[in-house]
């Protein structure tokens, strides 16, 4: 079989498959490529702050799009009086206490809830409403789902939810809730900021390149087997003829 | 020729189903790229993208069913290899497909059913 490997006709068979090995290798690398490219420029796309309408749904009472979960976000519009509401039972840090949730309502006429952060107690003055207009930077939330249907208990709710909110407050509001993590211009005193449940939107996985990569390799592995096969059917046609002679 | 005729029957669905899905997939890229703006991936449906990924593996299995047929009807490399390649331009499966079945009939290969 190697006798016949090392003749002309099949070295330039060998050649032209080695050509193919390397061109499908390439081929292969480049759908993987694309495929780190694609998420990274996905992620790097997500994890730039948009205004907060426009990942909300349409209209914006809808249930928060799955892709607006995590996503960083901005509102800016001025905090609406009488609509706070404290969230029992937080603690920060093991201290007791609650956090301050406040309706931001937008330029458009939309109260999107903020969770402003965590006070001690409900006497605390950072739980004053800032008579300012302010733009939020905070991570969408989505609505917390344990207790969802608790009724509140002292003027305070058990968990934040749209329903929750509409309720306590007699209006409709924005699904879910955005963490404010910073707020220009600052309005002190404030109650400290919470870190995020959610801080990283999901982006959709490029399944077809990652998938091209692996097809690219298996075409190469199965040109090495149809060279092998037909080197030794042939191989064993020069056998049986030359044993006929 | 052991099994021609079950390797000549798994080819036939592949040729076929592979076939279908790639020339569904031809008129649709045209029609999208031209008219419904896919060059934008914002209009770009998911079953669009599904579609081209199950053709990539469709076209895994035609590959591995033809050769199964090529090898058993002793066939040159040059027209396996043609037969092979029919899987990824539009249209020519079904050319492929014909081209075999012709030749299993001219060789009275196929079972009398």
């Amino acid at each position: 079989m190697l006798r016949l490997a090392l003749t002309p006709r099949w070295l330039v068979a060998a050649v032209v498959l080695l050509a193919l090995i390397v061109a499908a290798f390439f081929l292969g690398r480049w759908q993987w490529d694309r495929t780190q490219a694609i998420l990274a420029a996905e992620r790097a796309a997500i994890a730039e702050p948009v205004d907060v309408l426009q990942v909300l749904a349409d209209p914006v009472t809808d249930p928060l799009p799955n892709e607006a979960i995590g996503r960083p976000v901005t509102v800016t519009g001025s905090y609406a009086a009488g609509r706070q509401v404290l969230v029992a039972n937080r603690a920060l840090d093991d201290a007791p206490g609650a956090w301050v949730v406040t309706g931001l309502r937008t330029g458009a006429g939309v109260l999107v809830p903020v969770l402003r952060g965590w006070v001690p107690g409900p006497d605390d003055p950072a739980t004053a409403v800032p008579d300012v207009v302010v733009t939020v930077s905070g991570v969408l939330q989505p609505d917390e789902l344990f207790y969802a249907g608790a009724a509140p208990v002292d003027a305070q709710i058990v968990a934040i939810s749209q329903e929750a909110l509409a309720g306590v407050w007699g209006e409709d509001v924005a699904p879910g809730f955005v963490v404010l993590q910073s707020q220009t211009p600052e309005a002190p005193p404030a109650p400290t900021p919470v870190p995020p449940t959610i801080d990283v939107a999901d982006v959709p996985f490029p399944l077809q390149n990652f998938f091209y990569a692996f097809q690219w390799w298996i075409f190469a592995a199965f040109g090495v087997f149809l060279y092998v096969r037909w080197l030794r059917i042939e191989a064993a046609k020069e056998t049986s003829t030359s044993l006929s002679e | 020729m052991k099994g021609v005729n079950g390797a000549f029957l798994r080819y036939r669905i592949m040729a076929w189903v592979t076939g279908v899905v790639l020339a569904a997939l031809t008129v649709w890229l045209i029609v999208g790229y031209g008219f419904l703006d896919y060059s934008n991936v914002e209009s770009k449906p998911a079953l669009y993208g599904l579609l081209w990924m199950l053709h990539g593996w469709l076209y895994v299995v035609y590959l591995i069913v033809g050769v199964d047929l090529a090898f058993r009807l002793r066939y040159p490399v040059l027209k396996t290899l043609l037969i092979l390649l029919a899987g990824t331009v539009p249209f020519a499966s079904f050319f492929a497909e014909a081209w075999v079945h012709r030749d299993l009939k001219r060789r009275d290969l196929l079972a009398s059913s």
